[in-house]
């Protein structure tokens, strides 16, 4: 393959001025991984905590009050400040990339809506020490979240780090957009760009479509709370509900937001490693647009038990998006069969993936049907639904990106056995923690409690999901340790150290600032692939 | 050959950790015992939902085990496997029996839900009213004039005859609260400026305990209260004990 011309591996060593200026894609990708990382230790040690106060019935350690913060903030920073910049960051370094361009269309821009994301984050954590931090749950619901009932600083000033995280978000989706459709390498027509840029195409539909609408009940929580607004006061003939509709129209997108990406990765992946095209790259596509279409209409299964929804159209579009989902499981399995495997760190992570998400997507169809939603809403089944998607399902397929273009990032080939550790404890750990949820649930245990009864019958279980907790915790030092010796003396990874197909491979590891000195011929989704073994399949149908 | 043994015995190893965390998981798979009539057709919906779903994942899981087994790349492997980019029969085929699939499940969820959430209020035998705050619940029968607050002391006991429809209609004084009774399979949210309104039929002598399932502020997990039920004659007796005293000091009493 001479697509490239091999330049010397120059160290050239970057001023820490130049990183707080940049406004490479690549580095910004780099500072969102890092700041990501960063929140990502904050909001492990806020769930260490939830764990070890629930690991046996009694308050031991924390008091009501703290405890409330601690999931609150949970939730919020691993929501907005971790998963979120995670993948934002993924699709900053690889996108540009991947449709061959030099950088992102709005560079300076760019570097805004990374250094919001810190400078946000500061704000939110503050409140944990100016008298209380955000209490009333990520999900905020008024009249909890009013003046009234949690009158300290933590709520405003939530608020107002979701306004900026929101705008930080929506800057980088016109970004995204515009970089996607205006500056595309010749031949990278739409339906041969990688899955992974028609995912962050979604996505930057869906930010622009819900984040606003967030910003905006944001807006009015603020205007209610600091200026005598009644937007969600039922006593001044506001609405508490109107709030929770406001609220899941973004959030319910927003779980798609954090998983859609992250197919992405998935999609470029496990065809790399099976060594096989992805199988029904169309279908995919329009399964991806569809999750995005049908992803705004469902946002009221939140809100079954409320008595406000109308719950049949809710219901059935709930059973609906299941289906979309359904096709990429399908997708990914026909792409593996009959390929020759490697089981690489990725692709571990990737088959992780697969196996985990897919409990997340059932054991979230338990909530279409409006009876069983009845019983088991608002307990632990659906804490425990919740993390087979963001962490069974996001978490690890950022994972398994990481590990994949950590190589392309760095230069550098993290440590297959630290890594194939890493991923052996997380699944250990994330399953002992995640699974006794689901009996929890069913017997009855709500979310959101400090405390429960001794005789309730949670004690085990309890008990198992908060040694799956630290088992989890000690996988990330695993993963940190194998980042620390791999930039001390890590094998150099070359070019393209996994048999790539896409165009992020044709350029050295790192990229120079302007990313290819010269691009491969692009005449299918496999330009390197193509590259190698010649036009060895077709186009795709 | 020492690298695939040593990723054969890791394969086992984790798969004999699934299949325990599995089997450990299988002690809690069907819902708590129902306790109402409106349970017993809830429980029926989750274990139709839950076998469909346990075949979907046996099958699904199954097969990326499979792959993941059987596809590995061998030594021997020189040249490119098969380069398939689709099937579109198998595509179309893989799409419908997920969307009959659920569409099924909708169809079947439909009646149980009318069913649940009938509230016909001339079929009421027993009216009572439930208010939210923080942090307790109060229970109030206005037809028999009793009224029951709890504290963090004692919490209060809703009394309800065997067999016969009860109907609660509920609001807040404050913030969101979420009555919720485990073996009822039931929760409904009470939300300040609305009256929810639902029905149930206790078909299980018993006391069943019950808390607020919706986050409501510093001592949510305290909102706990009781559900019991007692036979037609007995509750009653329990009307008539703590009925109002015509001389118009009420008496107050948790439970029996």
């Amino acid at each position: 393959m001479a697509t490239t011309a091999i330049r010397p591996a120059v160290r050239q060593r970057t001023s820490l001025y130049e990183w707080l200026t940049t406004t490479d894609h690549k580095k910004i990708g780099i500072l969102y991984t890092i700041s990501s990382f960063v929140f990502l230790s904050v909001g492990g040690l806020l769930a260490l905590g939830v764990r070890t106060e629930l690991a046996q019935p009694g308050l031991q350690f924390f008091s009501e009050a703290t405890y409330n913060q601690l999931f609150t903030m949970h939730a919020s920073v691993m929501i907005f400040w971790v998963i979120i910049p995670f993948l934002a960051g993924l699709g900053n370094y690889i996108v540009p990339l991947q449709i061959g361009a030099a950088d992102m269309a709005f560079p300076r821009i760019n570097a805004l809506s990374f250094w919001m994301i810190p400078f946000s984050g500061l704000v939110v954590m503050s409140g944990f020490f100016l008298g209380g931090a955000a209490d009333a749950g990520w999900t905020a619901y008024p009249p909890l979240s009013s003046i009234k009932y949690s009158p300290g600083p933590g709520m405003n000033l939530w608020i107002v780090a979701l306004i900026l995280i929101g705008t930080s978000s929506i800057l980088g989706a016109v970004n995204f957009l515009v970089t996607i459709f205006r500056m595309r390498a010749p031949g990278m027509t739409l339906f041969r760009m990688p899955i992974m840029v028609w995912t962050i195409i979604v996505t930057s539909v869906l930010v622009l479509m819900g984040t606003p609408v967030l910003t905006s009940a944001l807006m009015m929580l603020f205007i209610d709370r600091n200026f005598g607004g009644s937007f969600f006061d039922p006593a001044t003939g506001g609405s508490a509900i109107l709030w929770q509709n406001i609220f899941w129209f973004y959030s319910h997108p927003a779980v798609y937001i954090m998983v859609l990406p992250g197919m992405g990765a998935i999609s470029e992946i496990i065809p790399v490693f099976s060594r096989k095209p992805l199988f029904g790259y169309k279908a995919f596509v329009f399964a991806t647009a569809g999750i995005g279409a049908l992803g705004f209409s469902v946002w009221a299964h939140h809100m079954f038990t409320t008595g406000s929804v109308f719950l049949p159209f809710f219901s059935i579009m709930t059973f609906f998006i299941a289906v979309p989902t359904g096709v990429k499981m399908f997708n990914w399995i026909a792409t593996m069969w009959r390929g020759q495997i490697t089981f690489k760190t990725p692709m571990l992570f990737a088959v992780g993936f697969l196996s985990m998400f897919l409990i997340g997507g059932i054991n979230g169809v338990f909530s279409a049907p409006v009876p069983v939603d009845y019983a088991i809403h608002a307990t632990y089944w659906v804490v425990a639904h919740i993390h087979y998607v963001l962490f069974g399902g996001s978490f690890l397929s950022i994972m398994a990106g990481f590990y994949y273009w950590f190589p392309k990032m760095s230069g550098k080939m993290l440590d297959e056995g630290l890594g194939k550790l890493h991923f052996v404890l997380v699944m250990i750990g994330l399953n002992l923690t995640f699974l006794p949820m689901h009996m929890l649930g069913l017997l009855g245990m709500p979310r959101r409690i400090a405390d429960y009864s001794p005789t309730a019958g949670w004690n085990d279980l309890n008990l198992a999901a908060t040694i799956g907790g630290f088992i989890v915790g000690i996988s990330l030092l695993v993963l940190f340790w194998n980042i620390y010796i791999t930039m001390r003396n890590g094998k150099d990874a070359g070019n393209d150290p996994w048999e790539g197909n896409t165009l992020e491979w044709a350029t050295s590891s790192p990229p120079p600032a302007w990313n290819f000195d010269r691009l491969p011929a692009i005449t299918s989704e496999r330009p390197l692939f193509d590259a190698r073994h010649g036009r060895a399949g077709k186009d795709h149908a | 050959m020492k690298l695939f043994a040593q990723r054969r015995r890791l394969v086992a190893l984790v798969g004999a950790l699934f299949a325990s965390l599995f089997i450990g998981g299988c002690q809690q798979v069907g819902t708590l015992p129902p306790a109402t009539d409106q349970a017993i057709q809830i429980t029926d919906l989750y274990n139709v939902v839950f076998t469909i779903a346990a075949v979907v994942f046996v099958l699904v899981e199954g097969l990326i085990i499979w792959s993941v087994i059987r596809y590995r790349r061998k030594s021997t492997d020189r040249s490119l496997p098969a380069q398939t980019h689709g099937n579109f029969l198998l595509e179309i085929v893989w799409t419908l029996i997920p969307l009959i699939t659920v569409v099924g499940i909708f169809v079947a969820s439909i009646g149980v839900l009318n069913s649940v959430d009938a509230r016909d209020a001339s079929t009421a035998e027993v009216k009572v009213e439930v208010v939210g705050y923080q942090w307790q619940w109060k229970f109030a029968y206005p037809d028999a004039g009793i009224e029951v607050f709890g504290t963090a002391a004692q919490e209060p006991q809703l009394v309800v005859p065997l067999g016969k429809v009860i109907q609660v209609s509920m609001s807040s004084q404050d913030v969101n609260h979420g009555f919720y009774i485990p073996e009822f399979l039931f929760q409904r949210d009470a939300v300040p400026g609305q009256v929810n309104v639902f029905q149930f039929t206790p078909n299980k002598l018993g006391t069943f305990h019950g808390q607020c399932s919706a986050f409501c502020g510093l001592l949510h997990h305290a909102m706990r209260f009781s559900v019991k039920v007692v036979s037609p004659a007995e509750y009653d007796t329990w009307l008539t004990d703590n009925a109002p005293k015509p001389a118009g000091f009420i008496k107050l009493r948790v439970g029996i």
